[in-house]
């Protein structure tokens, strides 16, 4: 009988070229962007264009960053991510799956607030370079939208004219450099 | 924050019969992302900016558009790296501080498109540029009537003097040359106009 062993490649985030960055609507018609500051993750992979990646990242909810403190506050309050209740936001991925042309579907389970659900991140695998420090670095950069009322943030306020103040669809766009361990 | 306001007080002699806007700065935003190492992406963000814009028709195509940017706001979530980036060897906050966009022209592609060409001056270089825009249109505030838009482009750093670079053992550069920029902007209008 002979054993396959699996030799999966390590890779941590670099946080200095790696962004968590979102936008969402504000009165229906405009938009805020934001990021996250603190955020620590891996990816593992066994195949060389990490078409078998798997994906594990933390995030700190409040480190969550729109550029104005007292909107801030808000969000880390009880009536968004309850940051005191629920520190961190984690996404574990499940399945990725190969697309062509260096697109990968990345299935995972989103939590926030203790509330897990799947969502799928259309991802890019960007390459790989070797930095000046003569570390070898993978780049992806990834997308999706999600609903956040799914995740209990509930928060909102109606409008004279009618529709809400805070969309409930929210775009993340994640641009995220590895670097091997 | 003052050299802003003198920046757009410029536009105020313009017009009589103009609908005059200001900008919600907690509602809008300058972004821009960059190549790093080739292949990776870094992105960042202008804290300090302001907008005005004047205009006599309801869909803003005869509109005058000044956005003027403090360039020592540059705000990548790097201290080390805005440091860098406010030195001579980019913005050279030091004598350019401001950065403006003034329009010249307005397209109208469709009721949600238009292509926004303007100046863009940076170290004190100006050159043309042409914004993809979105007219998200316009809505009551709590405040009064608000609108917006959305618009992006992507230019090269270099042909304004933002020439730093260091080669990478591997062939190409650290720092990738042109900048992808997205514009959101919530006006509002003044209440007496």
């Amino acid at each position: 009988m002979t054993t396959t062993v699996e030799t999966r490649s390590t890779w941590k985030i670099d946080t200095a070229h790696t962004n968590i960055n979102f936008t969402v609507a504000h009165m229906i018609i405009a938009e805020v962007s934001g990021n996250f500051k603190e955020f620590e993750g891996t990816v593992t992979a066994s195949k060389e264009d990490f078409s078998d990646a798997a994906i594990d990242v933390t995030i700190k909810s409040a480190s969550i960053n729109t550029e104005h403190p007292d909107r801030d506050a808000h969000l880390r309050s009880a009536d968004f991510f309850d940051a005191e209740n629920h520190p961190v936001v984690t996404f574990k991925s499940t399945k990725s799956v190969a697309k062509g042309n260096d697109r990968l579907e990345i299935t995972g389970d989103l939590t926030i607030r203790g509330i897990t659900k799947q969502v799928v991140l259309d991802a890019k695998f960007k390459g790989k370079a070797v930095s000046p420090y003569g570390q070898m670095i993978a780049a992806f950069k990834a997308t999706t939208t999600i609903n956040r009322k799914e995740w209990g943030l509930q928060w909102n306020a109606a409008l004279e004219t009618g529709g809400f103040l805070v969309g409930e669809e929210v775009d993340l766009l994640l641009n995220v450099e590895v670097v091997k361990q | 924050m003052k050299k802003l306001f003198f920046v757009l007080l410029a536009l105020s002699a313009m017009g009589t019969a103009q609908t005059k806007w200001g900008m919600d700065r907690a509602h809008s935003y300058v972004n821009f992302s960059v190549a790093h190492m080739m292949i990776s992406d870094v992105t960042g963000t202008f804290n300090q900016f302001d907008t005005k814009v004047e205009s006599a028709k309801d869909d803003f195509t005869d509109a005058k558009i000044i956005v003027a940017i403090n360039a020592k706001s540059i705000n990548t979530g790097n201290e080390m790296r805005d440091k860098h980036l406010r030195s001579a060897d980019f913005f050279n906050t030091d004598t350019d501080s401001i950065v403006t966009f003034k329009s010249t022209k307005i397209e109208k592609l469709s009721e949600t498109k238009y292509k926004i060409i303007g100046d863009l001056t940076m170290r004190g270089v100006t050159k043309s540029v042409t914004l993809d825009a979105a007219y998200k249109g316009k809505i009551k505030g709590y405040k009064g009537m608000i609108a917006a838009f959305k618009a992006s482009t992507v230019i090269n750093r270099k042909e304004w003097g933002l020439n730093w670079n260091s080669a990478i053992e591997a062939g190409g550069f650290l720092v990738g040359d042109t900048v992808e920029i997205t514009i959101a902007i919530e006006l509002i209008q003044n209440n007496n106009s």
